[in-house]
Order: C-alpha cells, then structure tokens, then sequence
C-alpha cells in the first residue's frame, strides 16, 4: 500500500502562509479522491482541502489553528480503494 | 500598535480614510466582491456599498480616466491598477491628462485622485508583471510618487496621497504582500510625502534604496555591521524625492551607493546620482555607484529572476568596494 503525502497547495500568488483551520476527516476514516479532508484559511478565502488519492487516513500532522505554508505536508493517506458506500 | 501583513495595512488604510470622507470612493478591477486580486480592497464593499466601491472592466485607461473626472468634480477617487505593468496602458490618462489639469486650468481644477498599483517584481510573475517603472511616472512633472517598503510606510503614505490635492501613484510591492509589521493604530498618523526614512543610521556610506530593494540591502547592511557602518535611507518618496536628507548624509560618509530594482539606465538612480554630483561634488571621497537589474526583461524563472535582481551579496560587494576605493 502506498502512502501519499497531504500537501497544502498554493492557490494564488500571493498565498505565502494559511491558518490550519480544522480537519474534516480523522485516521482512520476511508475517502475518496477529491474528497475534503480539511479546511484552510489563506488571506483571501477558505477552501477545502482535497484529498490527493481514494484510500484511508493514516496521519493527521497539525492541527486547527496551526499556520502552514505551500508544500507543507499536513498529513498522509494509504492509498487503495475506497469503502463502496453502504 | 497592530502588527500587520501588508496588504493588510493598505486596506486599513482604505477602510480608515473611507470612514473619514465619503468623498473617497474606490475603483478597479475586481475589487469588489472579490476583495481585489489580491486582497486590498477586501471588506470595503460590505461596509461602504456598491456606489463607492465598484468594480470596472478590464481598461486602465478608462478606470483611470473615470477617477481623473471624478476627481475635478469632488470626489477622492483611490484606482487600483493591478500592475505596475499596466499603468503603461493608461498613460494618456495618467501622464497627458490628471498630471496637466492643474496646470492648464490655473488651479481651477484638481485632481486629488490615487491610483495605487502593484509592483510584483520578485513574485516570479514574467516580464510583463514584473516591471519597475517607478521613472516613468517620476518623471513627469505634477505627478507625486510614492512606494512604501513596509506595512507602516505603505498604510502611512496610502492615506497622505488619499488626503493629497493632486494626482499621486502609489506603487506597492507584491513580494512584500504577507510580510508583517507594526502599524500605528491612530487613523491621522501619516506618513508624510517627500521625506524619506533613515533606516540605518552609519557614517562610511550612504545607500539610497526603495520598493523592493529595501530589505535586501537591510540584509546587505547587517552583513557589513563588522567592517563597515551603512546608513541606509529608504527614499519612500520617489517625487518629489527628499533631496536634503540624501544630500546630508553623502555631505557626511562622502560615498553614495543607489541600489534599485528597476534598470540603471535612464532610472531614479541616475537622477540622485546626478543630483550629488552637482550638490556634493567637494564631499564625495569615491564615485557613485549603482546597483540596478541589468538592461533587460526581467526573467520569468525564479532562478534566473533572483540573478536579475540586486541580492544582499552584490550589494555589500559594492558597499565595500565604494568604502574600499577613493580618498580615505
């Protein structure tokens, strides 16, 4: 199973830092490519953060409130098919 | 005292002064709803409405031109135009037309209207978005220019060309857009026009700089601190620029280095150069020097962008080799 890094992006030209604004998802928990992991808050707007891969939550890195930077590896997610919804 | 991002300062300054006249109103692209491309203006809509905050179509000339009549007919009109860049676009407006009507009206007429605009120069944006042409504006007499290095001199300076009866620009650096500092928290503390800020205080060299090039050679100096005492003035006023401070302190160290973003030729740099040269000419102990962008685009890759720009070690190498040569 590979492991994938949770990366914050960067969403504009000037998005030096963000606040960490909380995570939606905790290990554990199975999503889906695309699916929001987490919110972060840069000085424009607050956006989703979605998930790199479909697999399952295996570290969640910070927490709300921290600030993080482009490139910043929040958290991982072990790579594999997800759960079919029940 | 709040410590601030930038780009935050500059939106106090505007929520201020806003609050304080509702004369002043605010143009441009985008910067309404979205807050402005890059945040300036976030807020203001909400609080002060669509008819003092409106959002334009893409024509710098025409934003531009909307202010300058806005301006003779008693508003206080604040123009964002996104780019340094793209006052290019709008010089008729800028240079033929808001710097004259003074002039040609014999006072009559004024044109208290900013147009502030962004230099991104650093933020690897390519060679139309990266421009500094600070000489291009100053250079054309009843135009003031102004550009703030730091949270405190942008939100400062912002609100004397809000208050200011004639057409001033304000440039405003991008690279700088998240970096923090104190700001005052009393809505009438300005930053004056025409006087520029003794950073460093030192007595081997003079270093005049601004925009951009400040915390570079902040850094240059720092550098230095054990071989040489830089004074290092940020000009914060490109015109009318503060002859006196600058010619005070070149009367003092006797050595002048100008370091700016833009290219040497035909820029700022030549102006104070020149400027010394006539007024200092017994006191100088070694040539003026510069250090510019060298004559050409400025490059889209961030590596090659960092060589085109004046970094900390080039800097101090001139410093040194100004203190190094000459009389001593």
């Amino acid at each position: 199973m590979t492991e994938i890094d949770v990366v914050v992006p960067r969403w504009g030209l000037t998005m030096d830092d963000a606040t960490f604004v909380g995570w939606l998802v905790q290990v554990g928990d199975t999503v889906g490519e695309g699916e929001a992991l987490a919110e972060v808050e840069t000085d424009k707007t607050t956006a989703d953060l979605p998930s790199p891969a479909a697999g399952v939550v295996t570290a969640t890195l910070v927490a709300a409130g921290d600030e993080v930077v482009p490139g910043q590896v929040v958290g991982r997610i072990a790579a594999g098919p997800a759960a079919p919804a029940t | 005292m709040a410590r601030l991002k930038y780009w935050q300062a500059i939106n106090q300054a505007l929520r201020e002064e806003m609050a304080r006249d509702e004369a002043v109103c605010v143009l441009g692209e985008d910067v309404g709803a979205p807050g402005g491309p890059f945040g300036a203006t976030k807020g203001l809509l909400d609080e002060f409405g669509a008819a003092r905050v409106r959002d334009t179509p893409i024509s710098e000339a025409t934003i531009v031109g909307a202010a300058l009549g806005a301006s003779m007919t008693g508003l206080r009109p604040v123009v964002e135009v996104m780019f340094l860049d793209f006052m290019t676009v709008a010089m008729d407006q800028v240079v033929n037309q808001a710097a004259k009507v003074g002039y040609m009206s014999g006072g009559h007429y004024r044109a208290p209207m900013v147009v502030r605009t962004i230099c991104a120069s650093g933020r690897n944006t390519g060679p139309q978005h990266a421009q500094n042409l600070e000489a291009w504006l100053a250079h054309v007499p009843g135009l003031t220019v102004v550009w703030g290095s730091n949270p405190a001199d942008a939100r400062g300076l912002l609100k004397s060309a809000i208050r200011d009866d004639g057409p001033v620009v304000v440039i405003e650096s991008l690279a700088e857009w998240s970096r923090r500092g104190e700001v005052a928290d009393d809505p009438d503390a300005l930053v004056p026009i025409g006087v520029a800020a003794v950073r460093r205080p030192g007595t081997d060299v003079t270093v005049v700089t601004w925009g951009g090039a400040v915390h570079r050679v902040d850094a240059a100096a720092a550098a230095l601190a054990d071989e040489v005492d830089v004074e290092v003035i940020d000009l914060r006023t490109i015109s009318p620029w503060d002859r006196a401070t600058v010619l005070e302190s070149v009367r003092r160290t006797g050595r002048l280095v100008v370091v700016h973003d833009a290219v040497a030729a035909f820029g700022a740099g030549a102006e104070i150069a020149a400027t010394v040269a006539e007024h200092c000419f017994g006191d100088l102990r070694a040539p003026v020097t510069r250090v510019a962008a060298p004559f050409a685009p400025s490059p889209f890759p961030p590596q090659l962008e960092a060589a085109y720009l004046p970094q900390p070690g080039t800097i101090a190498d001139a410093i040194r080799a100004s203190v190094l040569q000459g009389v001593r």
